[in-house]
Formats: C-alpha cells, structure tokens, sequence
C-alpha cells in the first residue's frame, strides 16, 4: 500500500517540477514526463490487481477479527454468533430440561440441540 | 429421512425422564431464570468452545426495558461469565442499522409479541411505540386447533417443537383470501401430496385444507 502510495506522490511532484520549469525549460522536459508518466501507468495498472488484492486481503482481516460475540435471546431461539460475520454460527431453541421430582435428586441438565 | 427425527426419537426416550421448559430471558414481566447461566454456559463451552475472559458482549433486547433484569442479566455475565465488557441493544434499531437507516419505522414481529417501533438518530420513541400480545405462537395454536378438530391430536404444550415444524412447512400464505372460493373451487390448489406431513414418529397426517390457509391470516386481519 505504500509503494503506490509513494508513487502516486513521485508522479505528483514531477508535473510539479515540470510545470514550474515550463517557462524557462523547453519542450523536452514535457515530452520525457510525458513518456514517464505513461510508463509509470502500465507499470501501475499491473501493480494495481496485486495492490487491490492485497488491500481486499487487509480489508477482510480487519473486519473479520472476533472481538465481540452477539447473543440475540428470543422466546422461540436464541441466536449466538460473533461480529463481522454474515450468519449466525449457532441458532438454538431457547429450551431447558430439568429432571422430574419423582427421579432422583440429580443435578439438572440442559436439553438443546440444532436444527438444520 | 431427517436428521431432526433422529434426534427427536433420542428426546422422546428422554421425556419420560426430564421436565421440558421454555425461556424467555429477555421478556419484560418474568425474572431472568436461574438456569439461564448453565444454558449460555453450556453453548460457549461445549459447542463454541471459548473462554469467556477472551470476548466482549452484545446483547439484544426487547424495546421495553425492565431494570432489575437488565441487573440480573449483567450480574450473570460479569460475576458467573466473566466477560470483558456487556452492551444491551434494542433489537429493533440494530435491525433498522442492517438496511443502512438509522431513522425509521420498525415492525418486529416476535414468538410472543409484535412491537412498532418509530426509530429517529437510532433511539427509539418510547411514547409512540405500539405493543401487541400476537405473535408466531398463536398461529400455531390455532393451526393445532383446526388440526385437532379434523380428529388428529397433538397437544401444544408438550411437543411445541414439533407444531413449530409443522407451521413452518405446511401454512400457507394465499394472494387474495377469500375463504369460501379456495375450499369449494373445483381446482387443487394445494395438491394432496402436499397436505401430507410426516411426523417424527413416523406417522403420516393428512392437514386439512382449511388449516393451511387459515392460520396465518391472524396476522392480517
């Protein structure tokens, strides 16, 4: 990102240059920025694939990092997933199961289970 | 075959054995339960396999807001939990978030309730919102009712799973409702393969027509 960063402001500073020298230089000058311009352009349109590439690559790692995880509790499921993400990762009837009195006093267990 | 009925069998050995019930964490009149912590405790461990300590935590709620649940919610997530940090969010402004808006006007139509929510600069309108007891749970009662009139009986309260699974396959939406043309029309509109639904005891029940069409118009009406 930085290298066509850098360049974008060489090519800036070169018209700069030429144009402040235009008065006093001749027509030469043009004519070479010209030529380096359009070589800086093909050179730029190639680089600019793998630029865009990898700015994608950056982009979806910045806002794919897990940071927060989203609860949405509801009456009918509870929907669990973390941020960033297109879907929810887990989506839940929002039940539980406790052991009937006349079985023995065990610890209460929580019944849930997908549905796809 | 499914891979739901599967499971369900497993569940139907289990129900002689546990009591099933609902939760509702989030609802405005009941306490949060006290078995709401070993649920969420038991999703991030066993099935996301995360520790707690590493994440921070957005929670939606319903608009209306009780304060000693928003308590008791916190207290489990930071006393049993142990999350980083916690925000309560309504549901119906992060929704109105997801299309681009943050102005608007909000139906959110739930298990229980439907809310209308006018939404300006993502805070919600508190005096001209609007509450009503409909939800999807009556629709599936009153397909249950017509579907235990036909002489089949299912009992709502015991497999609401499965009445949820029947609803969500079998009701039907029709264009322009006029009752009384759909059922004495000489056309199938609904073909009888379609009015067919396996249950997960693999039984086969014929629904009637007037169930299909009727039960979502409660919405409509």
């Amino acid at each position: 990102m930085l290298d066509g960063a850098n360049k974008v402001s060489d090519l800036k500073n070169k018209v700069k240059d030429n144009l402040t020298n235009k008065d006093a230089g001749g027509s030469k000058n043009a004519k070479q920025t010209a030529n380096a311009i359009d070589e800086e352009k093909t050179i730029d349109d190639k680089n600019m694939l793998s630029f865009l590439e990898g700015k994608m690559k950056e982009m979806e790692t910045e806002y794919d990092i897990i940071e927060t995880l989203v609860i949405d509790m509801g009456n009918a499921y509870t929907k669990i997933g973390f941020s960033g993400e297109d879907l929810p990762r887990l989506i839940v009837p929002s039940i539980y199961g406790s052991l009937k009195e006349d079985i023995n006093d065990k610890k209460s267990e929580i019944l849930s289970f997908e549905i796809k | 075959m499914n891979k739901y009925n599967e499971k369900t069998k497993d569940l139907y050995k289990l129900k002689d054995l546990y009591k099933i019930q609902y939760l509702n964490p989030c609802d405005h009149k009941t306490p949060i339960h006290a078995n709401f912590k070993d649920f969420l405790r038991e999703i991030l461990e066993n099935r996301l396999s995360i520790q707690p300590n590493d994440y921070s935590v957005l929670i939606t709620g319903s608009p209306i807001k009780n304060h000693d649940n928003i308590r008791n919610l916190a207290q489990i997530i930071f006393d049993d939990l142990q999350f980083k940090s916690f925000s309560l969010i309504n549901s119906a402004s992060l929704s109105l978030f997801s299309t681009g808006r943050t102005s608007g006007l909000v139906l959110e139509c739930g298990e229980a309730k439907t809310f209308t929510v006018p939404i300006f600069e993502g805070f919600p309108l508190y005096h001209a919102l609007n509450k009503t007891k409909l939800g999807g749970r009556n629709v599936t009662s009153l397909l249950i009712e017509e579907i235990n009139r036909s002489g089949i009986s299912i009992d709502i309260e015991e497999d609401l799973i499965d009445c949820r699974l029947i609803k969500e396959k079998m009701s039907v939406v029709p264009e322009f409702y006029n009752m009384d043309s759909y059922l004495n029309s000489s056309e199938d509109i609904i073909s009888e393969e379609r009015m067919l639904y396996r249950m997960p005891d693999s039984t086969i029940i014929k629904i009637p027509k007037k169930a299909r069409l009727m039960s979502s118009e409660l919405l409509f009406t």
